[in-house]
């Protein structure tokens, strides 16, 4: 049970929360009395913290919800897995947590799960994982190969450098100079110099702003017009992207037309006749200046702390991602018939989120060390249909990504990540122990290679699928699951092979392949299933073994994280 | 499907319409929000009961195929076939075809706004421009969801060839059954080496007894979507049906009368799939965008399209099919009238062709004219397009003929949504 006080710290809200839970009706008496004190924006995530808590709590109770419990840590180190490194924790990973008791350092509690998620947070598969979700979410999986290479090792390093939001933004809309110098690139190269496409994704990813519609006609049921939108796609208009070379030498460059004056700056800008120049959304016509292309000044207005749209969207897209549910649903459709759910919440996240220099690790400790983000998914007759105080967890569909990620890690468990670099000289050169081991290496790098494939024929790529949440189960994903000679033979064979030899117990067996593929312990009730299980096969070869390893691979479980 | 899903998961979408959530949008629940349609009666007042959609992928010159303009600056150095239709001429490569005017209508005047690939596949698979927010499903999933029975063993909705595209708001078991390569083997539709039946058995049942528990308390929506995948997958693995997949025992004077290549094996698929109960078909042959040498290219194109789309028709005229059966040819665009100076065509929405044939409708006319250079403005820029035929409206007519439920509202995240736009006119000389 949290404490007023503590609920009080909260959101670096103290003034401001009593108005918070007053706006939304609740009956606050006790809270009015006690005395506000003033914290500083940006400075501690754990007071974002306290006030998600806090403020919830107070809602939940307010509407006679009594929110579903805190889950245990096997529960947490799965979730936190999935969502932090797009793949369950391995066997030696869940030891290493020792769910339910002190970590090796002596944690144990809330205290053991946030020094965990700093752990994931810096951890190199982060980066690799958020790379991916981050591409997929601004160009989409179907862009061009070479766009997509270099925005993904663009967003990998910047994840792995947490570079502030703000800076990783303005980097790319208004990104210059060359290939392979500046991958940042990539992410304009995507749009294959469509500059509506331009516009309307940026608006649509960073702000929440989907002008796009007024591309053709006045926004329905915005004020966007067409007008609207012509004024931010000028603001790509001078730019294209250039290619030169040949083969493996072959470079893209930013190929914007030079702008000298006013005069220029319209005249490049502008579209039918009607010389619009670039006008930010709802805002001002720039002005032209020397030396600085209408990009730049996009990107500055853009990632500004001034701009809420950037901060809120911000902020809505890690509560979806995180909670299965933003305030604002799409989590990037803001619009008037459209308010968020707890829109002076979200504001104020939006303010410390900004605050905090863009530090989107800020927001991201803020909720996953949260009540909000660690409660059970079983609901009760209360909570239920709550659907809007995140007082229980959501099923979450894991992405192709992130089962492709799943596969890799969980088949590839024993082998992934255990031949180490193999001198760069030739063959023949190399001794007959790194003969061997660059043998397994490359065994182990064409069958990625081939998953990646298999998951690609599956999955498609279509360029309608932007978005977290659009993958269905389908036909044909089911029959890759269940009878792809990749999956049932080869690797899959020497995982099992790997454990058997590793654990001679049958008991330690299964326990060890549940592990593995499900990435927690068993539940007694899971141990009972598989007992019975095994009795009826009459056997325990590895045949069996295999059979349990494909089975729990075919699992909802496998895909969802719960 | 037990009601208390279906009434849970629409309150979730009603609580989330003002609430919102991730999970709402997505589509991996809508089967199962939508449990009432799951018993709709498909058998829909028409008498179309089958679709093949031709789709020709990258914009097929309209005046290569169908609206040429021979002798005219702007046209190519083909010659027209003279047919029992008037004003249907197609080029001089159409030599099958040309004989089947009186089974087809054509369309010149199919009219556009959208000159990107992308957003023009998009309006003209499903009848609406893209919206970031929502996505429509394409015509095979509307045939699918509107006409077909959902415990066939078959998927109703087979694609031959092209991206998967998926069935939106009309949920999973809608989405299209993709083959890449038609009539070679599918992919993992036979056991793994090394797994038989009984191996597989034992594996799915153990599946079942893991979800049970997962079900109980982790989300039975995700776990009923995700079942009804598995059982129509292994349904179809085990399925004697799935030997339509296939030509094997397709006899060879029938493989000859449709000729060779991937094309003419598609529709040869897509006739065993109809005759076997699958209501929606669609087979994409690319390779249309010619923005360079044009005239070889078309030529080369229509030598793969002409005989097995004729050989089609017949066949299913033959079986009594073709009445039964509408076949739907038509690209994302058309192409410019002004020739590059490499006999190649920019990106034209503006006019362009569409052919119908088959389901019953009124075939042996032709609908909408060009001016005499292929263009459809004057050079004040006034519509000199006769009756002009916009995506909305070839699916309104198409909904209009096949009697889908036009005017039930259906929820997509928390929008209302049509299958067709309301704005859309049909074509009513198609089939009054």
């Amino acid at each position: 049970m949290l404490q007023r006080s503590a609920l009080l710290s909260g959101l670096a809200l103290t003034a401001l929360l009593f108005g918070v839970l007053s706006e939304y009706g609740v009956r606050a008496d006790d809270i009015k009395k006690t005395e506000a004190k003033e914290q500083k924006l940006g400075q501690d995530w754990s007071a974002m913290r306290d006030g998600l808590n806090g403020l919830f709590g107070e809602l939940q109770k307010d509407a006679n919800i009594k929110p579903s419990k805190i889950c245990d840590d096997d529960t947490f180190l799965r979730r936190i897995y999935l969502d932090l490194l797009g793949r369950p924790p391995l066997p030696a990973e869940i030891e290493a947590f020792n769910p339910g008791r002190k970590d090796a350092e002596g944690r144990k509690g809330s205290e053991k799960r946030e020094a965990l998620i700093e752990r994931l947070l810096a951890h190199p598969e982060h980066a690799e994982h958020f790379a991916d979700y981050w591409m997929v979410t601004m160009i989409g999986r179907d862009a061009d190969g070479n766009a997509r290479k270099y925005l993904r090792q663009y967003l990998r390093q910047a994840f792995a450098d947490n570079k502030p939001w703000n800076e990783l933004v303005y980097t790319l809309v208004a990104a210059k100079g060359k290939t392979p110098e500046n991958p940042e690139l990539g992410y304009l190269m995507a749009f294959q110099n469509l500059k509506a496409d331009m516009a309307g994704i940026t608006s649509k990813v960073f702000m929440g702003k989907q002008i796009q519609c007024a591309e053709c006609h006045d926004h329905p049921y915005e004020h966007w017009t067409q007008d609207d939108f012509e004024g931010m796609e000028a603001f790509f208009r001078p730019f294209s992207t250039g290619q030169k070379g040949d083969g493996a030498n072959r470079y893209w460059f930013n190929n914007d037309q030079p702008i000298r004056n006013e005069m220029e700056l319209v005249r490049r800008s502008g579209m039918k006749g009607k010389y619009k120049g670039p006008t930010f959304l709802g805002g001002d016509t720039i002005k032209f200046e020397a030396d600085k292309a209408p990009r730049e000044a996009l990107g500055e207005w853009l990632t500004s702390a001034d701009n809420h749209w950037f901060r809120n969207m911000t902020v809505n897209r890690y509560m979806a991602y995180f909670l299965g549910m933003g305030f604002v649903t799409p989590v990037d459709d803001f619009n008037s018939i459209n308010e968020p759910t707890f829109p002076v919440v979200l504001e104020q996240m939006g303010k410390d989120f900004a605050a905090s220099g863009f530090n989107t690790h800020y927001i991201i400790k803020a909720i996953c060390s949260s009540e909000l983000y660690q409660r059970e998914v079983d609901t009760n007759r209360t909570n239920r249909d709550d659907f809007m105080y995140y007082s229980r967890s959501f099923v979450k569909r894991l992405t192709p990504e992130q089962i492709q990620r799943s596969i890799m890690n969980v088949i590839g468990v024993e082998r992934l990540n255990q031949t180490p670099e193999i001198r760069d000289v030739p063959e023949n050169q190399l001794t007959e122990e790194e003969k061997a081991q660059k043998k397994i290496r490359d065994g182990v790098q064409n069958w990625k290679n081939n998953l990646a494939r298999l998951m690609r024929d599956a999955y498609g790529a279509d360029p309608q699928m932007y978005e977290f949440g659009d993958f269905d189960g389908t036909i044909i994903q089911a029959l890759m699951m269940m009878n792809a000679d990749l999956l049932n033979t080869g690797m899959l064979k020497n995982a099992v092979t790997d454990i058997v030899a590793r654990y001679p117990s049958h008991k330690d067996r299964i326990y060890q392949i549940f592990m593995t593929v499900l990435g927690r312990k068993p539940s007694k009730m899971d141990l009972a299933i598989l007992n019975a299980t095994f009795a009826n096969w009459g056997g325990s070869d590895n045949a069996a073994y295999e059979d349990l390893f494909v089975a729990l691979m075919n699992t909802t479980e496998f895909i969802t994280n719960h | 499907m037990s009601m208390p899903i279906s009434v849970t998961r629409r309150d979730f979408l009603r609580a989330s319409a003002a609430a919102g959530g991730v999970i709402a949008t997505s589509s991996f629940f809508a089967g199962n929000i939508r449990g009432e349609d799951k018993t709709t009666v498909r058998a829909r007042n028409s008498k179309i009961k089958h679709v093949i959609l031709l789709f020709m992928e990258g914009g097929p010159s309209q005046l290569e195929t169908f609206d040429l303009k021979p002798g005219k600056e702007t046209g190519a150095p083909y010659k027209e076939i003279e047919t029992e239709v008037p004003g249907f001429r197609p080029a001089e490569h159409f030599k099958e075809i040309a004989k089947r005017a009186g089974d087809l209508c054509l369309i010149k005047s199919m009219s556009s706004k959208e000159g990107n690939h992308s957003r023009a596949s998009y309006l003209l698979r499903t009848g609406y421009i893209p919206n970031p927010t929502l996505k429509h499903p394409s015509l095979g999933s509307i045939v699918a969801h509107q006409m077909g029975d959902p415990s066939f063993e078959l998927p109703n909705f087979v694609k031959l060839r092209g991206a998967p595209f998926p069935a939106g708001y009309l949920g999973v078991e809608n989405n299209p059954f993709v083959i890449s390569r038609p009539g070679a083997k599918i992919e993992n539709l036979d056991y793994a080496k090394g797994v038989d039946k009984e191996r597989m058995d034992r594996r799915m049942k153990l599946v079942k007894e893991m979800e049970k528990d997962f079900a109980k308390e982790r989300g039975d929506e995700a776990v009923e979507a995700h079942k009804a995948m598995y059982e129509k997958a292994r349904a179809l693995m085990d399925s004697p049906l799935r030997k339509k997949f296939y030509l094997e025992d397709e006899p060879d004077e029938i493989r000859k009368e449709y000729g060779a290549g991937a094309f003419a094996d598609s529709c040869i698929i897509a006739r065993r799939l109809v005759e076997t109960g699958v209501p929606a078909v669609e087979i994409t042959l690319g390779g249309w965008d010619t923005h360079d040498d044009g005239f070889k290219r078309c030529a080369e194109l229509i030598g793969q399209l002409d005989r097995p789309w004729a050989a089609l028709i017949n066949d299913l005229k033959r079986r009594g099919l073709y009445d039964s059966t509408l076949v739907v040819w038509m690209g994302e665009f058309g192409r410019t009238p002004k020739l590059t100076n490499t006999e190649g065509r920019g990106h034209w929405p503006g006019n362009f062709c569409a052919v119908l044939g088959g389901g019953g409708i009124k075939t042996g006319q032709v609908i909408g004219e060009t001016d005499e250079l292929g263009y459809n403005r004057d050079a004040k820029g006034n519509s000199t397009l006769k009756d002009p035929v916009s995506p909305a409206d070839l699916y309104k007519t198409l909904g209009t003929m096949m009697d889908w439920e036009m005017t039930k509202e259906f929820e997509a995240g928390n929008r209302p949504v049509w299958l067709v736009d309301k704005e859309s006119k049909a074509i009513e000389k198609l089939y009054k």
